[in-house]
């Protein structure tokens, strides 16, 4: 018995290096993961979290085609993923680029303030271009607040800093440790089993799920469940609404830049009828009607949304958050017709 | 590091490993350096503030040692000085500032000293209070100095005691380090059945009940009765469990190599009076403000006012030690006027349970002394949890008057959802009652014999069976977000 236990202390120890080398090099540590990458294909950021075999759709992913650089661009595209999402379809650069016939630059995803990063770039004021700012609505209240004059910083990190800071990464962070030890070929299997067992005999799911439907399919987004809770009573629209004149106004003045501006419906919002205690807390409405006050150029996407929603196509992919070729369809068409009101101008 | 972290899992086994197979002259070496990279995991700078206290200790207790009369006590009072100075640096200074501004606000006058923007360093609290410790048993002839740097080091950071305690004497745990370690299977299978205990209490109860708690606590002018009773019932809970847990996890690791380090709690929520749930309760803290501040105060040996303020003195102080925050030291003075009145009643409650007739059922009265030490805990609890004053007196009031929605909305499903279930499935809150449930029989079996030493004697099947049931809860009902434990905010 005694050499049995020692036996499996051993083996935990070779275990436990064999998790310590596979998450920290990595070329090694891909020979073990359970799931490989596949081409042309993905399973949604909601099952990738979920994990349940319930969900477990696949979606087809497209090479998107857009390159263009600021300085031949005639529209700069600011957004969220949803900008660079291509599940079934091109990303919205792309596709934008294909319908208008005129280059589209699209922004680094990591900009939340279009002022700064053009001042950043030193972006001159030239010929009018058009400005495309999109959110989704989950984020929309917090870049809404985001959208103000820039602030001069500069960060300037000495190569000593950046040593310690990458000898800090190779010794303290446990990031890929993390992955490696829940996705190598050995516990993965068994923590799907769990995970899938307690979803089936509890309904228990990963707490960044707010909500589901298993009739039809359909995962959401903690923080859009949340964000309809939360802002139920809020009063903020009218406070981003002025926040975002102040952006559109600010980018006609100093760059010559005509801004129209985009808040994508949370998937929530348009199927929360799915969710058993799912409702609205009509923030788009809200705050399109306050832009309309203060004469923003934005796009109703969430009507064109409503209207669709009954439509044999979804507008949003039952395992990601982010929209199907028809949500991103609809878009276009909408960028397109007020794109070229403002060209007629 | 938190114990709860895949990386714990692989650091734990690598380092026990070499333990044992490294000569004995260089384990102190080994379990230095890993108690270093455990505690700069969390912000590896903070290691300087941890050396420092080290260093001005280990000089001061060897001129202590050396030295006699007032030159004696004033490398004590030094050392103290250090010692409070970097506590007080990094953890109250803003409370500390906040409230100069207010007071100084109040007289018109202009405050301009602003606020520090550090991190308050991990556990700061546990070892510095080891370090003082270790310095006035020197002081009082009670410990020999330590000669070897290397060792005073980590006795101040051993790694499964140093972010949360329990709060050690140099008496019980530095000679440990001296003392050569076998592999013993008895003993290792011991220390990780501790272990498992402590992940079962944090991951599968503290950690699912904070969800509920959180919810509430953050929410609160979002709830009424019914939802702040279950959520102030259950953070009683699940601090028990986070921290004991976490207790059970470094006493088990420390176990497994060889150490025995103090028990810090004694199934608490079985006390019969609030004066035993202090002595069940985080014993390691108490007993150093009983050894260090009130014997020194003069104890019970004075005269019935000022032991009254003795108690006072110590429980504001505890409250203190654990946050700068008003809240925290509220909650310490209602536990020192608990004591207070307590000692004072004595008498008359004795008169009325005679006079009801109480006195002939034990039993009952034993329950009845339990469920008012509980609740008279759970209150006090309130004050510990809330973020502010403001939200704590909404919580008492409500508590009390906030009934009449929960009653006229007794038959609608989503209200009960919303404030019984707090918006999760009735699954998870079903487990969370288990759970709790599951913690009292396994503590009511712990007072009738004591599942580390008792279930030896069990036969060996039935306790693989209990290990195993144990380690798939764990896996199977775990919630598994890296939750640090509360006391590491201390």
């Amino acid at each position: 018995m005694k050499k049995f236990i020692l036996g499996l202390y051993l083996l935990v120890v070779v275990f436990v290096l064999f998790i310590l080398i596979g998450g920290k090099i990595k070329s090694f540590g891909r020979i073990f993961l359970a799931t490989q990458k596949e081409n042309n294909v993905s399973y949604g950021d909601l099952y990738t979290i979920s994990e349940l075999k319930a969900f477990h759709l696949p979606i087809p992913t497209k090479k998107s085609t857009n390159k263009s650089n600021i300085d031949e661009a005639d529209i700069f595209a600011f957004g969220d993923s949803f900008l660079g999402s291509h599940l079934g379809e091109k990303n919205l650069p792309s596709l934008l680029e294909d319908n208008l016939k005129m280059p589209v630059y699209a922004v680094p995803l990591a900009v939340e303030n279009p002022l700064e990063y053009l001042e950043r770039i030193h972006y001159k004021k030239g010929a009018t271009k058009i400005v495309i700012v999109e959110s989704v609505e989950r984020y929309a209240v917090n870049r809404g607040f985001a959208y103000s004059a820039p602030i001069a910083t500069t960060v300037n990190i000495s190569s000593w800093k950046k040593n310690i800071n990458d000898l800090d990464y190779l010794i303290f962070d446990t990031t890929d440790i993390d992955y490696f030890f829940k996705h190598n070929i050995f516990i993965n299997p068994l923590r799907l089993f769990l995970k899938n067992l307690n979803f089936s005999l509890f309904g228990r799911i990963d707490s960044r799920i707010g909500a589901y439907s298993l009739q039809p399919p359909m995962l959401f987004y903690f923080e859009e469940v949340n964000f309809d809770k939360n802002l139920r009573n809020a009063t903020l629209a009218p406070k981003v609404a002025k926040n975002i004149k102040f952006l559109g106004e600010t980018l006609k003045d100093k760059y010559n830049l005509k801004m129209i501006y985009v808040v994508i419906p949370n998937k929530y919002t348009i199927y929360n009828d799915l969710d058993k205690h799912g409702s609205y807390n009509n923030f788009i409405p809200r705050l399109q009607s306050e832009l309309s006050k203060l004469n923003v150029d934005y796009v109703d996407l969430y009507s064109r949304y409503v209207a669709n929603r009954t439509n044999d196509r979804q507008l949003y992919y039952p395992n990601d958050s982010h929209f199907a070729p028809l949500g991103k369809e609809i878009l276009v068409e909408e960028l397109d017709k007020k794109i070229k009101q403002i060209l007629k101008k | 590091m938190l114990f709860n972290s895949v990386i714990f899992l692989i650091f734990f086994p690598i380092v026990t490993f070499l333990y044992f197979v490294m000569p004995h002259r260089y384990r102190w070496l080994l379990l230095l350096l890993a108690s270093c990279y455990f505690y700069m995991s969390f912000v590896p700078v903070y290691i300087l503030i941890l050396f420092f206290t080290i260093a001005v200790d280990f000089i001061a207790g060897r001129y202590i040692e050396k030295s006699s009369g007032k030159r004696r006590k004033l490398f004590l009072i030094l050392s103290i000085l250090a010692n409070v100075g970097v506590l007080f640096f990094f953890k109250y200074f803003n409370f500390f500032n906040h409230n100069m501004i207010r007071a100084v606000g109040l007289l018109g006058w202009n405050y301009p000293i602003k606020d520090l923007t550090f991190l308050l360093p991990v556990g700061l609290s546990f070892h510095t209070f080891q370090s003082i410790s270790y310095t006035i048993e020197v002081f009082r002839g009670n410990q020999k100095s330590e000669r070897h740097f290397g060792i005073f080091a980590l006795y101040v950071m051993f790694y499964p005691q140093l972010v949360a305690g329990p709060i050690e004497r140099p008496q019980n745990l530095l000679h440990q380090f001296y003392e050569k370690h076998q592999f013993d299977f008895e003993r290792v299978g011991s220390g990780l059945r501790r272990m498992l205990w402590g992940f079962f209490k944090k991951i599968v109860i503290a950690d699912r009940l904070s969800f509920f708690v959180s919810q509430v606590f953050n929410n609160v002018y979002d709830y009424q009765g019914i939802s702040l009773v279950i959520a102030t019932v259950f953070f009683a809970f699940q601090i028990y469990c986070d921290f004991s847990g976490y207790t059970d996890i470094a006493l088990g690791a420390a176990e497994v190599m060889g150490f025995k380090l103090m028990n810090n709690f004694n199934r608490p929520y079985i006390s019969r009076s609030i004066s035993e749930f202090w002595k069940r309760w985080h014993i390691s803290l108490s007993t150093w403000f009983r050894d260090y501040v009130y014997i020194p105060l003069g104890g019970n040996r004075v005269i019935w006012w000022r032991v009254g303020i003795n108690i006072l003195i110590v429980f504001l102080l505890s409250g203190l030690w654990h946050g700068a925050n008003w809240t925290y030291i509220f909650w310490g003075g209602l536990n020192g006027l608990y004591l207070i009145s307590s000692s004072l009643t004595v008498a008359i409650r004795k008169k009325i349970t005679s006079i009801i007739g109480l006195d002939h059922f034990p039993k009952i009265q034993k329950l009845w002394q339990i469920g008012i030490t509980f609740s008279l805990t759970c209150f006090a609890w309130i004050f510990f949890r809330a973020n502010t004053f403001v939200d704590a007196k909404y919580i008492i009031k409500n508590i009390f008057l906030g009934w009449g929605n929960f009653l006229s909305n007794i038959n609608n499903l989503t209200f009960l959802k919303d404030n019984i279930l707090m918006g999760k499935n009735l699954a998870e809150f079903v487990l969370a009652i288990m759970g709790i449930l599951f913690l009292l029989l396994a503590e009511w079996w712990q007072e009738k014999s004591t599942i580390f030493t008792q279930s030896l004697k069990v036969k060996s099947f039935l306790r693989v069976l209990a290990v195993a049931t144990i380690i798939f809860a764990i896996f199977f009902l775990g919630e598994f977000k890296n939750q640090q434990f509360i006391y590491f905010r201390f």
